[in-house]
Order: C-alpha cells, then structure tokens, then sequence
C-alpha cells in the first residue's frame, strides 16, 4: 500500500482517525506507565499488520506496472485535454501518428487516417507531441 | 486496456516491440500476454503461434 500525502494531509488524516476513535471508544485514559494494550489498541495493531502483509504478497510496486506513478499521470491527463486533437506519440518500436479516440485507464486508442487503429499501453509512450508543437516528453 | 484487447480475438493485428513487429489473429488475450496464430490455418497443422508479454507490447494496431 503506498499513500502520497503532504504534511499538512498527513496531520489531517491522523485528526480525523483520533476523532473515529474517541467516537467509537471514548477518550484515552491516563495510561500510568502501564505497558498492557487496550482491546482497541491491540485491533488497529493487528489491522495494520494484515494491511502491511497484504502489501507486501501483493509485491506493490513503487511505481510503473499497476502503482501510481506521476509522469504517466500527467501524460493521461493530457491527452485526456487533446481527445479528438490529431498527435505524434513514440514508442520504442517507433512513431505512431492518428487522432486520439480514446485515453482509458493504462492506455490510448489512436484513430490512424487510413481506417486503422492503434492501442499503445502509456508506460510505452516515449514521447507525445502535437503537430507543430511538442507538450510532453518522458 | 485487458477489456480493448478481448475484443479484438479473432481480428487481425499488428503487435509492435520494440524489437520487431508480428502480424497475425488474436487467439487470446489476458492481464499478462497475448496470443496471436501467426499463420493461416489448414486442416493438417495446427498452424504456429507467438506469445507476447503484455509489458513489452509497445503498441498494437488494429488492421
């Protein structure tokens, strides 16, 4: 599991789970140096523990196939802004040059003048230009 | 894009690396790779196929 936050959203986050926590059980006593956990206390620590185990079978990458990675954000949010727009994208195979049809969650669907249509996954894309003027490269 | 590609079995395609480009008909196709039969088959030979490795797909179009 990977979160991306500021410090500021970070405190926030943390705010609102104390304030889940008092609702559901009550505010936190004095503990008095005693060292035993709280049933509460002992459920989130388990919780955590099976969310960090599931993270870690699930091998969840830092980023690239699956993870959440900025740069191909940012170059679905563009070409989302250029549907219908005619562009230039190269891959490592080589340049593909249509209409973007379609930008769906990992890829984009290209509309070719001839009648054809190319799918290139986004991690692919090396660079995507329009024509007469360049907006992204990786 | 899992969802584009199961559409395309039995559509001829055009699968780009980047180390060369197979043409062929989409037999199969899951999260992972996809399954083209390279060439026309007869009633004799099962005809011969070419797996792909999804992540290594650079780009695939549809002719």
């Amino acid at each position: 599991m990977k979160i991306i936050m500021d410090e500021k959203e970070l405190k926030a986050l943390f705010d609102g789970l104390a304030r889940v926590l008092r609702a559901l059980y009550g505010s936190p006593e004095p503990s008095g140096g005693s060292e035993q956990e709280t049933p509460p206390r002992a459920g989130l620590r388990r919780l955590l523990r099976s969310l960090i185990r599931r993270g870690d079978a699930q091998g969840v990458p830092e980023s690239g196939a699956g993870g959440f990675d900025p740069g191909l954000e940012r170059m679905k949010e563009m070409m989302s802004r250029y549907q219908g727009r005619r562009a230039e994208l190269t891959t490592q195979a080589g340049l593909v040059a249509g209409e973007i049809a379609t930008v769906g969650g990992d890829y984009v669907k290209i509309a070719e003048s001839g009648g054809s249509y190319v799918l290139i996954p986004l991690e692919q894309i090396v660079s995507f230009h329009l024509p007469g003027k360049q907006v992204m490269e990786r | 894009m899992n969802g584009e590609l199961q559409a395309l079995i039995g559509k001829q395609v055009q699968v780009a690396s980047a180390l060369d480009t197979t043409t062929g008909v989409v037999v199969s196709a899951d999260g992972s790779a996809l399954t083209l039969r390279t060439s026309e088959l007869s009633g004799y030979e099962m005809g011969s196929y070419a797996i792909f490795q999804l992540r290594l797909i650079a780009y695939i179009r549809v002719l």
